[in-house]
């Protein structure tokens, strides 16, 4: 009997190809989504779990009261004394390291590399049990001579060869291999390809006993069945240290230290000085919550559709019913039919979450791997949801049509008097548009912030502006030649070396010596260290004063710039001639955004750049003056820069492009809501298709009799039209609130935000209606143009 | 075999309650062929479904095989006519989504045969009809005629006691009409129980007694042969 439902099932679905098809394509369509969305959001969720214990791993992190950086005071780093008194007071604590993580170059054979550098103790092996493939771990890192590099490095530099004992340079020093170490995992919240000893980093013996110095990540191993929180309190002991420790460096504030499960880092820790960027569980949830949206609406979808064609159905279920068939025969039958229409879903769903998951990644900037064996459990998941979701959709047509009196069937006449099922019906449509309208106003608004991000006035001219940061001293050494060689290109308009670009400045100090500071308050301003180019190459505005000039030999030692923030916060009216910090204020600056936009405007001091600043790296940045050719111009650059730096890694990037990436996980937001909006109004568009041919082929007798009675095709769209309109305003009616609440607080996390405006919701609502008309009227035109001899021939 | 006493069925809308049958009486013995006639809503379709206890009287007695079905409830209904009924209907009602294999067979699946008893059943009643070489086409494949054989194939497959035929020849050609009447006759000489609702004057003749309705009342019963 089974064999006969799913016969008979399979065979109505290829029957009636149009219906199967839209069917099939919204269910599949919400199904790919949620798969990938799944898939999205247990990647993110699995970072970290893969290392051995992880729920007995946790960073040691601080929070320094007072000390507000980029919008927040806790910081990712513990001073290394703090990691040496953990492991000889705390007997619970079993291992403990310090790492630090940077880009650096690894040179071999004059073939440099520009790699991420994992810089850590031996210990760093007993916490993180990373997998040694090939000669020495944790025995690598008791000299600092030694490099392990991870597998993909090796077979980089070295090809197939063995790369053992062989030797590669860093920073001037030459390292021999002593270990391969296997790659670390994507979703690990630190990544690297080669493992050397922390002692590298210069300032490490000072360091060892200095508790004011923040340079490195500590990260601690529990013992089993420790409870990670009576821990925390007894480090908070060390508060007698580190109090007069930094009062006596001069600071207002001291860290309390803290410690956090390396299973929340990724998506709960948004720190100072993260060593990554991390994800945020805030968007975890909005895509979870996107996910069941458009599978709730897939699902409606199918539901209402399903209905609607029972209603040609009723002849056939008198069939059954008259040849012997029980009510829960044909409960299988429908429900058996809509199963097998979610299981084929799901098969082309699954084949299309392969083909599109690349895609997918790159939309969200992800590596999710596809591994049927690791995503096993979520597609058994899957399956099971199909399954669900099928018997659900399937479930209110099959009781539907299973209880329609046989002799009434037989007629074809069982849908009268359905006001209550069609008040669900109607709901489901409500429900499905108010979460479309939701959608577009909430993708219309994050497009528009994006936008105004993109066109705000920054402050300065990024235009034309492109940039190559380097690693080099060599390049600060010749910064003269490279200068005027690059000026030799007659694209080449203007040319500064500085330490960094004004989009993203990260260096911030207090300063407590001003004029009229008679109590000594102190103050936090950021701090960018230029050249004479500088300013003028950006075309900022200077308010008051000037800039620095090669003329006055004082501007390179003593003379500071302010930008306006600075100038309010110390309230003063004029800047120039008063003495600041260690020096004068010769000029003040227009205030510019120094990051991105959901941080404001802070004091800001700009320097010419000094010796001792920063040798090692730094931006050479270029007005061009056309991009014409602009190949020609940065093969010039390459050319240049190389021939100074031979070993130098020169990477030409656009300032428009490097400011875009500051925004890219908003970007990613909004093109991902982009297409989920265009796909939950899709659907809901199929979901009120099913109502609507369902209502028309309920009203065909009546579209008859009208017609016959001299109605126009025009007036019978309007008539059917009111109907569905109305269930759009209800749905606008609801959505409208729901969006505004939900964006207002989306842009709260926005300092500089755009208005939410009225024409917003009327465009998100006039696009429903837009979608609905269109809809109905192609659905209503049909019936009305037939000829009303066979409408009147229904019944 | 059919016995009904005052039987009653009533229609009701909002307002207004229309009587489909009115307090019928008659009877119909085992092996016979009787022929139902009368104007259109005299209650000639009411009466088959009530006999085909695809519906229920709303008062009155009606007995099968000497036992009170009236008051039934779809389940036993159910199961009394998949095996005793067998329909054949004006627009033949047959699934076009089965092939005409598969809609003979399909009373024989709900009544629990198994697969190979099933298939020489069919073939048997496929024979039987002439509409053996047809067995794998769909109902659109085929005349009008010949799908009416494959609908009195599909109501004979479970040998019923009784085949109730709602109009068999309304919607065929005089030629096909008469076969599919000349197959009725042959299952009713088989000794089938045969209630047939009909308009033309022509079929009612094959039958061996015509029942006369008008209002949902008996108004004359004639005996032919």
């Amino acid at each position: 009997m089974i064999k006969n439902y799913f016969k008979i099932a399979w065979r109505s679905l290829v029957k009636n190809k149009v219906y199967s098809f839209i069917n099939l394509s919204g269910l599949t369509i919400g199904m790919t989504c949620f798969i990938l969305i799944a898939f999205y959001i247990q990647f993110e969720s699995s970072f970290d779990k893969h290392i051995k214990d992880s729920d007995r791993i946790y960073r040691i992190v601080q929070q320094q009261k007072g000390n507000d950086y980029k919008g927040t005071d806790y910081f990712a780093l513990a001073p290394l004394p703090l990691t040496t008194a953990i492991k000889q007071d705390f007997p619970e604590v079993e291992s403990i390291t310090n790492l630090d993580i940077w880009d650096t170059l690894i040179v071999n054979d004059n073939v440099s590399f520009s790699e991420r550098g994992l810089f850590t103790t031996m210990s760093f092996f007993d916490v993180f049990n990373t997998p040694i493939l090939e000669g020495d771990g944790k025995e690598a890192l008791r000299e600092s001579n030694t490099i392990l590099l991870t597998e993909s490095l090796a077979k980089k530099i070295f090809g197939e060869a063995p790369s053992i004992g062989k030797t590669v340079i860093h920073n001037k020093e030459l390292l021999t291999v002593s270990g391969i170490v296997a790659d670390p995992p994507k979703n690990q919240h630190f990544t690297y390809s080669f493992i050397t000893s922390l002692k590298k980093n210069s300032p490490y013996d000072n360091d060892l006993t200095d508790w004011v110095s923040n340079n490195y990540y500590g990260y601690l191993k529990l013992g089993e069945g420790q409870d990670y929180e009576v821990l925390e309190k007894k480090i908070s002991s060390y508060e007698d240290i580190t109090k007069p420790a930094y009062k006596a460096n001069g600071f207002q504030f001291y860290p309390k230290f803290s410690l956090q499960p390396l299973e929340d880092i990724h998506l709960y820790s948004q720190m100072n000085m993260e060593i990554e960027t991390n994800g945020d569980i805030k968007y975890i949830y909005f895509f979870a919550l996107l996910a069941i949206i458009i599978l709730v609406l897939a699902s409606v979808n199918y539901m209402n559709l399903a209905t609607s064609r029972s209603a040609h159905r009723t002849k056939e279920v008198g069939v059954f019913k008259t040849l012997g068939a029980r009510k829960q025969n044909l409960v299988f039958q429908y429900l058996s039919e809509s199963i097998i229409l979610t299981l084929f879903s799901f098969v082309v769903a699954f084949l299309l979450v392969v083909l599109l998951l690349p895609e997918f990644n790159k939309l969200l900037g992800k590596n999710i791997l596809f591994n049927f064996f690791a995503n096993g459990w979520l597609l058994v998941g899957m399956l099971f949801i199909a399954v669900l979701v099928g018997c659900l959709s399937g479930l209110y047509p099959a009781v539907f049509l299973s209880k329609i009196n046989p002799v009434a069937a037989l007629k074809g006449v069982s849908f009268k008097n359905h006001n209550s099922k069609s008040l669900l019906r109607n709901t489901l449509v409500v429900g499905q548009f108010i979460a479309a309208i939701t959608l577009i106003t909430g993708s219309i608004i994050i497009s528009q912030q994006l936008e105004f991000i993109q066109e705000k006035k920054l402050g300065f001219n990024k235009e034309h502006i492109m940039h190559v940061s380097y690693f080099n001293e060599e390049i600060y050494n010749k910064e003269g030649v490279i200068r005027d060689a690059l000026l030799n290109h007659p694209n080449i308009n203007k040319v500064s070396i500085s330490n960094q670009l004004p989009i993203n400045v990260t260096s911030q100090g207090p300063i407590d010596v001003w004029e009229d500071n008679i109590d000594k308050q102190q103050l936090y301003v950021y701090r960018t260290y230029v050249d004479y180019e500088f300013l003028d190459l950006f075309e900022m505005n200077i308010v008051e004063g000037r800039g620095f000039s090669k003329e006055i030999a004082s501007d390179s030692t003593d003379a500071y710039m302010l930008n306006e923030a600075a100038l309010k916060k110390l309230g003063w009216k004029t800047a120039v001639g008063k003495k600041f910090d260690r020096g004068t204020v010769i000029g003040v600056v227009e205030d510019f955004h120094l990051q991105t936009f959901n941080l404001s405007i802070e004091p800001l001091y700009i320097r010419m750049r000094r010796e001792r600043w920063n040798k090692n790296n730094g931006q050479i940045i270029l007005k061009v003056k056309n991009l014409n050719k602009i190949e020609n111009t940065i093969a010039f650059i390459e050319k240049t820069i190389k021939s100074v730096a031979p070993l130098d890694i020169v990477e030409v990037e656009f300032m428009d492009d490097t400011y875009l990436k500051l925004y890219e996980e908003e970007e990613r937001l909004s093109k991902a809501f982009n297409l989920f909006s265009l796909l939950a109004l899709f659907i809901a568009g199929m979901g009120l298709f099913g109502l609507v041919s369902f209502q028309v082929f309920q009203r065909t007798k009546e579209i008859g009799v009208r017609k016959v009675l001299g109605s126009t095709v025009f007036d019978i769209v309007k008539l059917v039209s009111k109907e569905f309109l109305k269930l759009i305003l209800v749905a606008f009616i609801v959505a409208t609130p729901m969006a505004y609440v939900l964006m207002s607080k989306w842009l709260q996390d926005y300092i500089y935000r755009i208005e939410i405006e009225w024409w917003v919701f009327a465009c998100a609502g006039f696009i429903a209606v837009s979608i609905a008309l269109i809809t109905v009227i192609l659905q209503v035109f049909k019936a009305a143009t037939a000829n009303p001899i066979n409408a009147l021939k229904t019944e | 075999m059919i016995q009904i006493t005052d039987l009653e069925k009533f229609y009701r809308t909002e307002e207004v309650q229309t009587i489909a049958l009115n307090k019928l009486s008659f009877e119909v013995k085992q092996g016979e062929f009787v022929a139902i006639m009368g104007p259109s809503g005299c209650g000639k379709s009411t009466l088959l479904n009530i006999l085909g206890l695809l519906d229920d009287p709303d008062g009155g007695s009606f007995k099968f095989n000497g036992e009170e079905v009236a008051g039934y409830n779809e389940r036993k209904r159910s199961d009394l006519r998949k095996h005793n009924v067998g329909f054949v209907f004006q627009s033949f009602n047959l699934i076009d989504e089965l092939t005409v294999f598969e809609n003979v067979e399909l009373p024989l699946i709900y009544t629990g045969v198994k697969p190979a008893e099933r298939k020489k059943r069919v073939e048997e009643v496929l024979e039987k009809m002439q509409i053996m070489h047809r067995r794998n086409h769909f109902p659109q494949q085929l005349s009008g005629g010949q799908q009416q054989r494959v609908a009195v194939a599909r109501a004979v497959v479970n040998n019923p006691k009784l085949i109730l035929a709602d109009e068999p020849t309304g919607n065929l050609d005089s030629t096909n009409g008469n076969e599919v009447m000349d197959l009725l006759i042959d299952l009713n000489e088989a000794g089938t129980t045969i209630i047939m609702v009909t308009h033309s004057e022509h079929d009612a003749k094959y039958s061996h007694r015509i029942i006369r309705m008008l209002d949902g009342q008996k108004v004359t019963e004639n005996i032919l042969a």
